[in-house]
């Protein structure tokens, strides 16, 4: 890979990397790390790729595996609480802040899933390729991702019900 | 309701620092990759026990240290490299990477590929614990074997489907006495090396210790 193409391929996939990893991770300072990680990677791979979407899908399970590698550490375990989404990146919309707040709620698993299968465009195949999976069992992930989805979405909206009543006098 | 929709937009405002990107370029402006000499050393440590493929008792300066002039590089996952000499003879590296049993309060503790493993019960129950991590480059075994007290950890990585592969057996009383790290071996056709190799006639713990893919400089 020359130093050009690199560079291209750096700027295009930057985004799709450090999205994966902070679907993986839920923090902007890891994610980038990987990001950087993952580019790195690349450049010293050597690596001569067939097309695009090979490079995409290279670049897709070598995210994933970082990400992991991250998530092992015990320093990091220690760090930060796995479960919780605090202080990422938000949109300022607030419907899509909702769904990806509810999306960052979920399992690593199912999170990692949903990215991959929903906004990459990626087959289940080619997910189950990323996370190194059956098939068969990405989509049972994203069965359970869409129905924890819709049911954690929903306490939201009847949250949000509740919230912005108006209180009344009642004679 | 979960709505694909917004959730693509919501994700499509998600961006990396430009400056992060940048960083990595100019990082690689200064750091260029292959085709360029190569310096493996292997270490007769306690670390190399055994070498399946092509390093045979024949040859045993081979575990001294070899200076390659390699041509190409490939990263096959984490644990190996697939690499091309010049005049294109045909080697495969495997690493071997640190594996650890500490004692910890009583608990026996194994720490292998970033995890943190508590085996005690494993040990306690059955006597051994075994260990399996696999990509599309390697399999990597670790078997820890006795009691907290007294054990013996065999570290082996293979090609899958192939008989190549590398083992390392660490004691505790060898564990305490030398410094962790990784190990490399190398295997393929190294007779075909034969113009290109020399002896460095010195052991490079540095670079025994050198993650995979990273070249000296």
């Amino acid at each position: 890979m020359t130093q050009e193409a690199f560079g291209r391929a750096a700027r295009t996939y930057g985004d799709t990397v450090y999205r994966v990893a902070l679907h993986a991770l839920k923090n902007r300072e890891d994610a980038e790390d990987v990001t950087q990680t993952v580019l790195l990677r690349l450049w010293e791979s050597g690596r001569e790729f067939e097309s695009e979407e090979h490079l995409k899908h290279w670049l897709l399970r070598v995210s994933v595996n970082e990400s992991r590698k991250v998530l092992r550490s015990l320093w990091r375990r220690t760090r930060v609480p796995l479960e919780e989404w605090r202080d990422g990146p938000a949109p300022e919309d607030g419907a899509r802040a909702e769904v990806l707040r509810a999306v960052m709620g979920l399992e690593t698993r199912y999170r990692l899933a949903v990215c991959l299968y929903y906004y990459e465009g990626c087959t289940v195949a080619q997910v189950a390729a990323a996370l190194r999976a059956n098939p068969s069992t990405v989509q049972t992930w994203l069965l359970r991702a869409r129905e924890r989805l819709k049911k954690a979405l929903s306490d939201e909206e009847e949250e949000e019900g509740h919230r912005y009543v108006r209180p009344q006098i009642v004679p | 309701m979960f709505d694909p929709r917004l959730y693509r937009e919501a994700c499509g405002e998600l961006h990396v620092s430009p400056e992060k990107i940048e960083e990595v370029i100019s990082m690689t402006e200064q750091k260029k990759q292959t085709r360029r000499p190569f310096r493996a050393a292997l270490v007769a440590a306690a670390a190399v026990a055994l070498m399946a493929v092509g390093v045979s008792a024949a040859n045993p300066d081979m575990l001294e240290g070899i200076t390659l002039r390699i041509a190409t590089v490939f990263q096959v996952g984490e644990l190996r490299q697939d690499m091309t000499a010049e005049g294109g003879a045909a080697i495969t590296a495997l690493e071997i990477p640190e594996a650890r049993l500490e004692d910890r309060d009583g608990r026996a503790v194994l720490l292998v590929m970033g995890e943190e493993i508590d085996v005690t019960a494993d040990l306690e129950r059955d006597g051994r614990y075994e260990y399996r991590y696999a990509d599309e480059g390697a399999e990597l075994t670790v078997l820890v074997e006795g009691s907290l007290e007294d054990w013996t950890m065999t570290t082996s990585v293979g090609v899958p489907g192939e008989e190549t592969g590398v083992a390392v057996v660490t004691t505790r009383e060898e564990q305490e006495r030398g410094p962790g790290g990784a190990a490399y071996a190398m295997s393929g056709d190294l007779d075909a090396l034969e113009g290109g190799r020399t002896s460095t006639g010195e052991a490079d713990a540095a670079a025994s210790a050198r993650p995979a893919g990273v070249t000296p400089d």
